[in-house]
């Protein structure tokens, strides 16, 4: 049986719509990450599933039992916020043991899963500080180790890294993942960050404007996004768009038309598609530069070249179009110099101009 | 390179008995993009007030085209400091918000228009120029906080985290814009930020601070090519360099890490460092794109997860109970996780850092 079940869950505000039915499954000790820019009703999908808001219409299922109406503390899930409220007079140890002391657990017990937990995150060292000495990260941790202590079925987790440095951050995604598996806890990641869900989630649901877009596992979701808006939505960097012609629908390929550079793509489409426009989109990974002409590739000129460490992010015009590619850290590149550009066909990926849906 | 804008001489600034700015100094050149990075509370945005005369220092001088600024008032430096939340009039339009700074000096209205005009052109906002401040988008108040700042003709534009609090998608844009426009108009800009990331795309140099301290400054390549000690080496590149630690062993006239695993570091080592470098307890480190899977590799260990980095996947690998390492391989690559994978590190990109003090002791290759 599946462990947790969401079910044509819509959340009204009077008129204002900011849940559409949503509709998804997570199995036990699986992360789910919910993405969606600011806005989009991640923070209200969290709050219903904690119990903390009802729902418009629809159910939320734990293991075949209708949950909807339990109030929170008989749910046993935990919710982590973007800044978790942390009593700054109390300590470490006063802060994470004090969900154990409302359900009256024996003292012993109490010390005891205390400092387990505590061991486990490596905040041993923070049980006899106050909140005001911790550094972000340490604050975080105490925040979970508070929401875990109860060993709850559930961790729900909105933005819990928002307000951290870039650096800590990218520590505490994989701190993070390591803990959940050694813990088995079942966990709903709520994040503005797509390549944060991607990393850190077995499944990936995006959500733009409260609508559940898409929901698979993230190398699904990286290959195949159903619609232009998801593509853009999680490539970063900013994906590549434009709108072409299609020239000719071939039996296994097409050949479309951008500005005056034709490209053949090894895509099945309709025939109904041939001499209309259609959006085209390529990752900025998916085109390599060369110095040199090369088989199909096209000439153009570097406007901006942005370091990025590992690699390079050049912003290229082709003629008219401009476009932005990946090149390798080693690659000595000025502005103005003349560069070919290959894009691999296969990396295209075609929408329907009018629905936004991909063409396959 | 050009004229030197800015001169920041061993500055030295606290509050109480915390010592936020320790003997700081550095040149700024005409038209350059300069970044202050760092951890939080590193003093980089102290610094930055030092520089705009926000802050008294305790100690050193501040030089602004080679006039001393130090004890002249924040209006009186020619610059201009830009903050993490635009200090956009909200209510005002666009052309109010840019007028903004002139009215103040008294110039004809006429000049003012003129100006106003020209700055909103370049800057591209001449199409909101009469909404009001506070329904127009994130980037276009960056652009208007900005205008109102290149109005003035300030000598330098101080920026400090202007980019911070914007969701990573449209980050990623403005970091674009900014920098281009930074370029088409030839201002030198002293930027503040946390994120590494950002710095490198952004900066024409860099200066890593930690407690107080500034402790390398280069372009973004000489800081992630060739960090001067383990803290640079952690903080810039994402995700994080991968470090062995172990002990050196000379054998012939190689080098050679011993560790979880034994690597051969570099071969055809001057004589005169075997007694240096024989026994020393290090940290060799090298970055997650410099190894690659190959079935010679020494390095093995299984994989415990892969993650998606955008253009790349990442497999985490475990060596030892103590030890995990990370590498890129392709998006695309067939990876799974529980296979015995080994990997090869490429030998002219690997760092050795010296335990005790965490300084760089050698660059292999070089």
């Amino acid at each position: 049986m599946t462990f947790l079940v969401v079910e044509h869950m819509c959340k009204k505000y009077g008129d204002k719509i900011v849940l559409h039915d949503i509709n998804f499954e997570v199995n036990k000790g699986e992360i789910l990450a919910v993405a969606g820019p600011p806005g989009a009703g991640k923070t209200t999908l969290l709050k219903i599933i904690a119990g903390l808001l009802t729902p418009t219409t629809g159910r939320v299922l734990l293991e075949g039992r209708d949950i909807t109406n339990t109030p929170p503390y008989e749910r046993n899930f935990s919710m982590v916020f973007e800044v978790p409220p942390i009593y700054p007079d109390r300590t470490g140890y006063e802060n994470i043991a004090f969900p154990l002391r409302l359900k009256k657990l024996p003292r012993e017990e109490i010390t005891r899963r205390v400092h387990e937990i505590a061991d486990l995150l490596g905040i041993r060292h923070i049980l006899d500080r106050k909140p005001h000495t911790y550094s972000g990260g340490e604050y975080q941790r105490v925040a979970l180790a508070r929401a875990l202590v109860t060993s709850p079925q559930v961790l729900l987790l909105d933005e819990p890294l928002k307000a951290l440095d870039a650096k800590i951050r990218e520590e505490m995604v994989t701190w993070l993942k390591n803990l959940q598996r050694r813990l088995g806890v079942t966990v709903i990641h709520a994040t503005h960050d797509p390549l944060e869900a991607m990393s850190i989630g077995d499944n990936v649901m995006i959500l733009l404007h409260g609508v559940q877009k898409q929901l698979s596992k993230p190398s699904e979701l990286l290959n195949k996004p159903l619609d232009i808006e998801i593509d853009e939505y999680i490539s970063i960097p900013a994906l590549n768009v434009f709108k072409v012609r299609v020239e000719e629908v071939l039996e296994e390929s097409a050949v479309i038309s951008l500005g005056n550079l034709k490209i053949k793509i090894p895509t099945r489409i309709s025939k109904s598609y041939e001499g209309k426009e259609i959006y085209a989109s390529i990752r900025p990974i998916d085109i390599s530069i060369f110095k040199s002409e090369q088989p199909g590739s096209f000439k153009g000129k570097v406007v901006m070249s942005q370091y990025m460490g590992r690699n390079q992010l050049v912003t290229v015009n082709v003629n008219d179009i401009s476009l932005r590619a990946i090149a390798d850290k080693t690659f000595r590149i000025e502005r103005d110099d003349s560069i070919y550009l290959q894009l691999k066909p296969e990396r295209i990926r075609l929408y329907d101009l009018n629905t936004g849906k991909i063409i396959t | 390179m050009s004229r030197v804008v800015l001169r920041v001489e061993n500055i030295v600034k606290t509050f109480g008995k915390t010592i936020a700015v320790n003997d700081v100094s550095f040149e700024v050149y005409e038209r350059e993009l300069f970044t202050l990075l760092g951890p939080s509370g590193c003093g980089k945005t102290t610094t930055l007030r030092v520089i705009a005369g926000l802050e008294r220092p305790d100690r050193g001088r501040v030089y602004i085209d080679g006039v001393d600024v130090t004890d002249l008032p924040p209006k009186d430096r020619n610059v201009c400091l830009v903050f993490q939340e635009y200090a956009v009039f909200p209510h005002m339009s666009v052309y109010d918000n840019i007028a903004f700074g002139l009215k103040a000096k008294r110039i004809s209205k006429l000049d003012i228009d003129n100006r106003v005009r020209e700055v909103a052109e370049l800057l591209d906002l001449q199409k909101v120029l009469w909404q009001k401040a506070g329904k127009i988008s994130l980037s276009e108040q960056q652009r208007t906080a900005m205008a109102r700042c290149i109005v003035i003709e300030p000598k330098l534009l101080l920026l400090d985290e202007p980019l911070s609090l914007v969701d990573a998608k449209i980050r990623e844009r403005m970091r674009r814009e900014l920098r281009k426009m930074q370029r088409d108009l030839g201002v030198t800009m002293v930027f503040v930020t946390h994120d590494q990331l950002e710095a490198l795309m952004l900066s024409d140099r860099i200066a890593v601070m930690r407690e107080g301290k500034l402790i390398q400054v280069g372009r973004p390549q000489e800081i992630y090519d060739n960090p001067i000690n383990l803290f640079v080496a952690s903080f810039i590149g994402s995700p994080t360099m991968n470090f062995l630690e172990g002990v050196l062993r000379v054998v012939k006239d190689k080098l050679i890490l011993e560790s979880d695993v034994i690597i051969e570091l570099m071969r055809g080592i001057d004589t005169s460092l075997y007694s240096q470098l024989d026994g020393k307890k290090v940290i060799v480190g090298f970055r997650p794109e410099d190894a690659f899977i190959s079935p010679e590799g020494l390095i093995k260990g299984v994989i415990q997860y892969t993650e998606i980095a955008g253009d790349k996947k990442i497999i985490h690998l475990r060596v030892s109970d103590k030890c995990s390492i990370r590498v890129f391989v392709d998006l695309y690559a067939l990876v799974e996780v529980g296979d015995v994978a080994s990997i090869q590190v490429n030998p002219l990109r690997l760092h050795i850092f010296d335990k005790e003090t965490g300084n760089k002791l050698l660059r292999a290759g070089v």
